[in-house]
């Protein structure tokens, strides 16, 4: 079975661009979406091992997000990506696993994801 | 002791205490109302005294007779007098009633004893018509002015009615001997009752004036409760005047405030005006520095040298109280009667009440200010924190992908230090830089725009050009923008800002519409002003956010922030350089169908412009008038 993603869910290209550059460099699989909807196909699709979900997003943010999951009954665990003050509040109205507040560097990334969900084997 | 002794006791007694009560107050006012109510009085008592000394001597001597003749005369003429002493009487009606008196008296020393019954009974109907015309004067008195006073002139009217009629019955007695004992109870009853009415009207109990004073202070404290909310404390004031003049049953009243910074007295004039004096002049100041209640009957002879003021304000007599709070003046509060009112005291204690009263009502005031100020400062304060909240916020996502974007490129370049430069990510490093830039930017524009500090260096700038060039770069970039302009447009202007001004203006045109609609800038000239309108056919405005457009942070209601990234600075940015260049922004909008932002500044009169650009080269003295022609002008503006 290959390794199951991680998936990067943000509006802002170059956040969406870095974060999963880093984690490929890192020997993680990513997906990547620019928005709600297309972070729900992705899931349906990839059946990702972490979201890392921006909140504010265009089309559907990432409360619809976690609705829609709910709803369906998928279970999977998320990191929310914020520039708000209240991130830790918005990751436990959601049900998240964690948050990475922004500004986030490398080192912050890589620990918040690796909390969830270990780097593979192969990287290692 | 018969029933008919003991009534006549009673009602002596009466008079007894009323003229001991009377006497003392004239001792210590001595002014020509008590002394003529102490007089009034006296007479009364020694008329029942002569006729005590006759009935126990069981003669009447001459003088006896002819002295409670002459006095019975003299009493209705000294009620009259009284009457006088509250409202002035016509003059003749004054010299008729003394010359009358005068006669009747020394035709009672005159005539032979005894004396015929026809002049007894006109000595008491000379009375009784005096007493009449007393009582008729002092009720219409009592509707001019209320609470204690009216129940006091009231009683006095009563008292002179009642005592007239019962001399009318003692004349009746004269005439029908007959009836004459049951007469006499009646006179006794009438004289009684009228004794007790004047007790009550010159000598009135403590509790009675307590009780009568009750509903007027009622009536202005219902009012005060609301006073303290009024929107300006000269609402209040003047709030506070009329209920002091409709409590006293003044024509007017004012109130003088103490303005502690500047020393001064400050009365609020009906006008709308400020009358101002130092805080110990006039009678208000009297009052305000004395710290204490203070009447005078003629404000003219106790001020002289104001006398004109009180003229002008038709003041004879004030009544004047402190407006203090906790031994603190505040200010002082003035009531104008009509008259002199004898009944001064209670006047004085109602008013001192009422002055109280406005104290409370002030400090309130100032509470209520001081708590609007606490808030407003808590509201800045809330204001800075959201201020500084969103900025940092907004600063975050730039700065996010500034620190990714850097710390791979140093990851990169420590893995492999060979490899060729990543230039995509260089540009987005370079990128969010310049995003970060300009947000500092408005974040400072704003501070500016706070303080009143937008504009650097003025000059003459031409709009029209300004406007042109905005549109022709964003249609550069792709951008469907279009200019309509009729220029030249030139004012005196901060050329960087006014340039910011459009440029905003027009970006939030192309933001808000779709790529493909057009976004058109007019700007045109209209005698002193200059205009310039943003209009697009965009989402447009819901009504709701139209009052808040130009609000720090301020972002409509049917913007997504997701889409549409911003910190709600730019219009308000945009307002301040349109008001700080004497300006002002407006804008009009239908939802659905876009927006248009005017602008309106002002712009320097055509001539005087044409003179000041030709200047360097023109002598306007020597030159011949063609020089200041259209090529002259042309040059000039530089089209």
């Amino acid at each position: 079975m290959p390794e199951r993603p991680i998936l990067v869910v943000d509006d802002d290209p170059g956040i969406l661009d870095a974060v999963a550059e880093l984690l490929r460099l890192e020997g993680y699989e990513v997906e990547t979406a620019a928005n709600g909807m297309a972070a729900l196909e992705a899931i349906d699709r990839a059946r990702p091992a972490l979201v890392l979900l921006d909140m504010r997003m265009p089309v559907l943010d990432g409360w619809g997000v976690a609705r829609m999951l709910a709803e369906r009954g998928v279970r999977v665990p998320i990191l929310v990506m914020t520039a708000a003050r209240d991130g830790a509040s918005w990751a436990s109205e959601i049900g998240a696993d964690g948050f990475l507040s922004k500004p986030f560097g490398i080192g912050d990334l890589l620990e918040a994801v690796r909390r969830v969900e270990p780097p593979p084997v192969a990287a290692s | 002791m018969s029933a008919d002794d003991f009534l006549s006791l009673v009602t002596q007694a009466v008079f007894l205490i009323v003229f001991a009560d009377v006497a003392v107050k004239a001792i210590g006012g001595r002014d020509r109302a008590r002394l003529d109510i102490a007089l009034f009085f006296g007479v009364i008592v020694a008329i029942i005294g002569l006729s005590d000394f006759g009935r126990l001597t069981g003669t009447q001597t001459p003088v006896v007779e002819s002295s409670l003749l002459g006095l019975v005369s003299l009493l209705g003429y000294v009620l009259v007098r009284i009457v006088d002493d509250f409202a002035p009487q016509r003059s003749w009606l004054m010299g008729a009633t003394a010359a009358g008196t005068l006669v009747l008296i020394v035709a009672a020393f005159a005539l032979p004893h005894p004396a015929p019954s026809w002049f007894a009974a006109l000595s008491v109907a000379w009375f009784a018509a005096l007493g009449g015309y007393a009582s008729i004067a002092f009720a219409r008195l009592a509707t001019r002015t209320r609470g204690v006073t009216q129940r006091r002139m009231q009683a006095v009217a009563a008292g002179s009615g009642l005592v007239a009629l019962a001399f009318m019955l003692a004349i009746v007695g004269v005439f029908a001997p007959a009836y004459a004992s049951d007469l006499m109870i009646g006179t006794r009853l009438l004289a009684l009752a009228g004794g007790t009415a004047y007790f009550i009207g010159f000598s009135t109990p403590v509790a009675l004036r307590r009780a009568w004073q009750e509903p007027e202070l009622r009536r202005f404290l219902s009012r005060a409760a609301s006073l303290p909310r009024l929107p300006s404390s000269a609402a209040i004031v003047a709030e506070l005047e009329r209920g002091a003049a409709e409590s006293t049953g003044a024509p007017s009243a004012t109130v003088g405030l103490f303005d502690r910074h500047r020393n001064k007295l400050q009365y609020h004039e009906r006008s709308g005006a400020t009358f101002e004096t130092e805080p110990d002049a006039l009678i208000g100041g009297k009052v305000f520095t004395e710290g204490r209640p203070f009447f005078t009957a003629d404000a003219r002879r106790t001020d002289p040298a104001n006398a004109q003021l009180y003229d002008q304000r038709n003041a004879t007599a004030v009544i004047g109280a402190p407006i203090a709070s906790d031994g603190r003046p505040l200010g002082v509060l003035l009531v104008y009667a009509r008259r002199a009112p004898i009944f001064a005291e209670d006047d004085l204690s109602l008013v001192q009440l009422l002055a109280d009263q406005a104290a409370v009502v002030l400090e309130s005031r100032t509470l209520i200010e001081e708590a609007a100020t606490v808030q407003a400062r808590e509201e800045a304060t809330r204001l800075k924190d959201d201020f500084l909240s969103a900025a940092a916020h907004d600063l975050r996502t730039p700065l996010t992908t500034l620190l990714l974007h850097a710390e791979l490129l140093q990851r990169h370049a420590r893995q492999d230090p060979g490899a060729p430069l990543e230039l995509d990510r260089v540009a987005s490093i370079v990128g969010e830089a310049h995003r970060l830039q300009e947000l500092v930017t408005s974040f400072l524009d704003a501070s500016r725009a706070e303080r009143g500090q937008m504009l650097g260096r003025r000059e003459t700038v031409n709009l029209a050009e300004l406007v042109a060039e905005t549109c022709a770069r964003v249609a550069g970039n792709g951008r469907n923008c279009r200019s309509e302009v009729s220029g030249p447009i030139l004012g005196s202007y901060d050329p960087d800002r006014l340039r910011q001004l459009i440029d905003n203006l027009v970006e939030n045109a192309l933001k808000y519409s779709s790529a493909e609609s057009e976004v058109l800038v007019r700007a045109w000239r209209d005698s002193e002003l200059a205009h310039i309108t943003v209009a697009d056919r965009g989402i447009g405005i819901p009504a709701a956010d139209l009052p808040h457009l130009f609000d720090r942070f301020h972002r409509g209601s049917n913007v997504d922030d997701r889409r549409f990234q911003g910190l709600g600075l730019g219009l308000y940015i945009c307002r301040a350089i349109a008001q700080e260049h004497g300006g002002e922004i407006s804008a009009e909008s239908e939802l659905g169908q876009g927006s248009t932002f005017h602008v309106v500044l002002p712009a320097l009169p055509v001539a005087a412009l044409d003179l000041e650009e030709a200047r360097p080269t023109l002598d306007i003295e020597a030159a011949p008038i063609e020089a200041i022609g259209p090529e002259a002008a042309g040059s000039g503006v530089g089209a």
